[in-house]
């Protein structure tokens, strides 16, 4: 155990290395931060509730950056796209935290922000689970009739609507290999910044699905760009929280140290794995912090009195951290054995690079 | 040729009825849930219970 | 063959060069966190009018054996003592919260008896998005540092990028080649 004498608490080292580490494994493969899920888990350990909020934020600014200088090696940043929408992300984050304070002042922050994040991140399931099993099969089928299959694939039609948009100035992103209005990257910063905001999270689970299905980037330069975004919002958010007194540096040092390794083993994977394979961990990422939500708003709308559902939002804040780092080893691991022409799942084959 | 009591498929790799939640997606994917939870569950009891 | 000698000795180099570096950006923060100048920063001034306390040293008040602190002056906080300070003014060392004017006045946790504040709760449960936290008087009414903030921020991108430079150099260094992913999308 460690006394934080800034937080006041005093919580086991290696629970949160573990986190960081976990997280880091899973930020660096689907370009999230994590906060929705480090935030309730460091709750859970002890720590105040803002203070939970300032060092998760803290931490994801330094393992953003351990992340991005990997997936800068992979090539997958597309540094036009990150750069065009940083203005618009830092504009749709301030404009979500007043939003949040506006709510908060009518004293319904509490049921408002659980109820939204519970719509946003249900939706989204959804939408990226059944477009991701619809190119998984489509992937299966070309695998069986020998037709060679690139690093991507994605079904959906929104993307060539977006880049029908012709509202100059036209930015050409040429590792994404998509030439889109400037106006739509922007709206896509300003519109999950805002998200970001209002739920108090980092975005990365609103922004990856955003470029993927809205601007018409592979999956693989999504995760690699939002990385950059988080780097420049959680810079923001560390600046903004330190100032408020809600960051423990302690805190922060050692998380950091387990998400150096998380990270790094997160962000190479994705060099193993087509775009459906991250899409699909996403869509789990997803689903599974939608159960916590339900359970927390359960709990808050039963009037605090259902101990139980208390308990099991807790069980899955964890588990879920555990179960998506374990998926993401696992793929790494099939996608070893595939490569060296071993046996794995019928399943994992089109989803791994051979 | 097969001899009494031996099956060859049961030994084939793939085939066993253990392997099915490794050879269906979903599950892998409920195994690796449940293990999770269980983990998270103790680590909660163990280390985090009288923490509110 | 030289090409990858080179390589790997270049990954030497880098390895050794970042880790350097993120041990000192590490080893510099560990100091000045548990030489409490990192908690100076952050318990700089006093941002209400009220009494500076250490709140870790009446947890176990109670109604029906309330903490006693002695109001005295000083710059240090040392036990069972309380210090007034004005809103503004910098905190005494040890000092980790301020138990406002207006908590003393309304009397329910805290009250003033003569030339000591008597503390009857000195926590509760609250809740917040559903969870259960515990209310006390540590970091209520203190106003950190700002610029501590701007440190922060500096520790934080130079642990970052030192340790991602050193994770580099480390792949480097054992030859484990990670080559651009060629972002080719299937033809449907």
């Amino acid at each position: 155990m460690f006394d934080f004498m800034i937080a006041g608490v005093q919580a086991p080292i290696f629970l949160l290395v573990f986190v960081g580490f976990t997280v880091g494994i899973v930020g660096g493969f689907i370009g999230v931060g994590g906060g929705y899920m480090v935030t309730p888990a460091l709750i859970v350990f002890g720590f105040p509730g803002y203070m939970a909020s300032g060092i998760d934020m803290t931490h994801i600014a330094g393992k953003g950056l351990v992340s991005t200088l990997r997936h800068r090696q992979l090539g997958n940043i597309d540094w036009t796209m990150a750069l065009t929408m940083v203005a618009g992300t830092m504009l749709g984050v301030e404009l979500g935290v007043r939003t949040l304070v506006y709510f908060k002042n009518l004293g319904i922050a509490g049921v408002v922000l659980l109820v939204t994040s519970v719509v946003v991140m249900f939706s989204l399931f959804l939408y990226t689970q059944i477009e991701t099993r619809r190119s998984h099969r489509q992937l299966k089928v070309m695998r069986t009739e020998g037709r060679e299959m690139g690093r991507e694939l994605h079904t959906s039609s929104l993307p060539k609507f977006f880049q029908s948009i012709n509202l100059a100035p036209i930015v050409r992103c040429r590792t994404a290999r998509v030439v889109v209005s400037m106006w739509v990257i922007v709206l896509v910063g300003v519109v999950t910044g805002f998200l970001a905001g209002f739920l108090g999270v980092g975005g990365g689970f609103i922004r990856v699905p955003a470029l993927v299905y809205l601007v018409g980037a592979s999956t693989h330069i999504a995760v690699g760009t939002d990385l950059v975004e988080i780097v420049f919002s959680g810079g923001y958010g560390a600046l903004r929280h330190s100032i408020e007194g809600h960051v423990d540096m302690m805190a922060v040092v050692f998380m950091i140290s387990g998400a150096l390794f998380g990270a790094q083993i997160g962000s190479i994977a994705t060099a193993y794995v087509r775009g459906p394979a991250i899409r699909y961990v996403l869509s789990y990422s997803l689903i599974l912090a939608t159960f916590g939500s339900v359970m927390r708003l359960a709990y808050v709308l039963t009037g605090q009195k259902v101990e139980w559902l208390s308990l099991i939002a807790v069980m899955l804040t964890l588990g879920e951290m555990i179960f998506l780092c374990l998926f993401i080893m696992s793929l790494l691991y099939f996608a070893w054995r595939n490569k060296r022409g071993a046996w794995v799942p019928d399943w994992v084959k089109s989803l791994v690079i051979s | 040729m097969t001899t009494p009591g031996t099956d060859p498929t049961a030994t084939a790799k793939g085939n066993g009825m253990m392997k099915w939640w490794i050879n269906s997606m979903w599950g892998f994917w409920l195994v690796l849930l449940t293990f999770s939870l269980g983990l998270a569950t103790a680590i909660y009891y163990v280390w985090l219970k009288g923490n509110i | 063959m030289t090409d990858t000698v080179n390589a790997r000795r270049r990954g030497v180099v880098k390895f050794s060069f970042w880790t350097v570096i993120a041990a000192t950006v590490m080893s510099l923060t560990v100091r000045s966190y548990m030489s409490g100048q990192m908690a100076e920063w952050f318990y700089h001034r006093a941002a209400v009018s009220g009494y500076a306390v250490n709140a870790d040293m009446f947890k176990d008040a109670t109604k029906s054996k309330p903490a006693v602190l002695q109001i005295s002056t000083g710059n240090e906080i040392n036990g069972l003592v309380a210090i007034r300070v004005e809103k503004g003014d910098r905190l005494p060392r040890n000092t980790n919260g301020v138990i406002a004017d207006q908590t003393v006045t309304k009397g329910r946790r805290a009250v003033l008896a003569g030339a000591t504040l008597q503390v009857f709760i000195p926590w509760e449960i609250k809740d917040a998005k559903g969870f259960k936290f515990k209310d006390t008087f540590k970091h209520k009414g203190v106003e950190t540092w700002p610029w501590s903030g701007v440190w922060n921020v500096i520790i934080v991108a130079m642990l970052g990028l030192s340790l991602g430079l050193m994770a580099e150099g480390f792949t480097d260094m054992l030859g484990f080649k990670l080559e651009k992913i060629q972002h080719r999308a299937t033809r449907r």
